[in-house]
């Protein structure tokens, strides 16, 4: 039987759609992906980079630093401007991604299409919950796709920030087995 | 007030490269607000013109930041 994904991991795929609109990026990447995962604070990617002793905000803003984004939350932070609030009100009015940079020339609404290397990830997601024996495809499954793709944005950022790829792939592999067991 | 001490220590302080960060970023913020507002102005069909004035900038310099933007000329306004 071909496993299937689970609500988790549809509402991941969504949050990535989010990113990417609210970066104002006409399709989905590996890069929108990796950010909407990184935001699940409770899921085990999060707490395996942790336990790496990884600063997922490193990972995030080396994500951002890529691909062209320049404003600094914390720079801005720091001369009293709360970037957050400021995104917020912008969008009520303006709509998602109102505050994305100039680089795209048109406002991006409705579905994103993927890009190819987001569609061989998500077929590697399938192939690891198989060969895990696992019937649910989980937002876990999603890293080890990413991991397994082994390119684009999102590994290039994780590389960056010094993270073994296979230590990270083999602590999620032995998180899923533990937790399907 | 906290703020505004934090802007002394930060943008006005003595070390460069976190005045210069603090810097770029609000030139960053700026940007976009300013892209922001100048579509909002033409989607509510504001002249070049009438944008200059209150940017307080010449006609031609706001047409050459601006006019090529398809997001802004209204040549490709899909809202």
């Amino acid at each position: 039987m071909t496993p299937r994904f689970s609500g988790d991991c549809r509402r991941m795929v969504g949050r990535a759609q989010e990113q990417a609109r609210r970066l104002g990026h006409p399709f989905l990447g590996t890069e929108h992906l990796l950010l909407a995962v990184l935001d699940n604070a409770d899921g085990y990617t999060v707490a395996a980079l942790r336990s790496c002793g990884v600063d997922t905000g490193d990972v995030r803003r080396g994500i951002l630093w890529m691909i062209g984004d320049r404003l600094d939350p914390e720079a801005l932070t720091s001369l009293g401007i709360d970037l957050q609030r400021v995104r917020e009100v912008t969008e009520a009015q303006f709509g998602v991604g109102a505050l994305a940079s100039t680089r795209w020339p048109t406002p991006v609404t409705g579905h994103l299409p993927l890009t190819r290397r987001v569609r061989a990830v998500l077929e590697l997601s399938v192939r690891a919950a198989r060969r895990l024996g696992q019937q649910r495809i989980t937002p876990e499954h999603l890293t080890l796709g990413i991991l397994d793709d082994g390119g684009g944005i999102a590994v290039r950022a994780l590389k960056d920030a010094h993270i073994d790829i296979a230590e990270l792939r083999l602590a999620i592999a032995t998180y899923l087995q533990r937790d399907a067991a | 007030m906290e703020a505004d001490q934090e802007l002394t220590e930060v943008a006005a302080g003595s070390d460069p490269a976190e005045g210069l960060r603090a810097v770029r970023a609000l030139h960053e913020l700026a940007d976009r607000l300013e892209h922001v507002q100048m579509r909002n102005a033409r989607d509510q069909g504001w002249s070049w013109q009438d944008i200059a004035r209150h940017v307080g900038v010449s006609r031609q310099a706001v047409h050459h930041k601006y006019a090529k933007s398809n997001r802004l000329s209204g040549r490709d306004n899909r809202r």
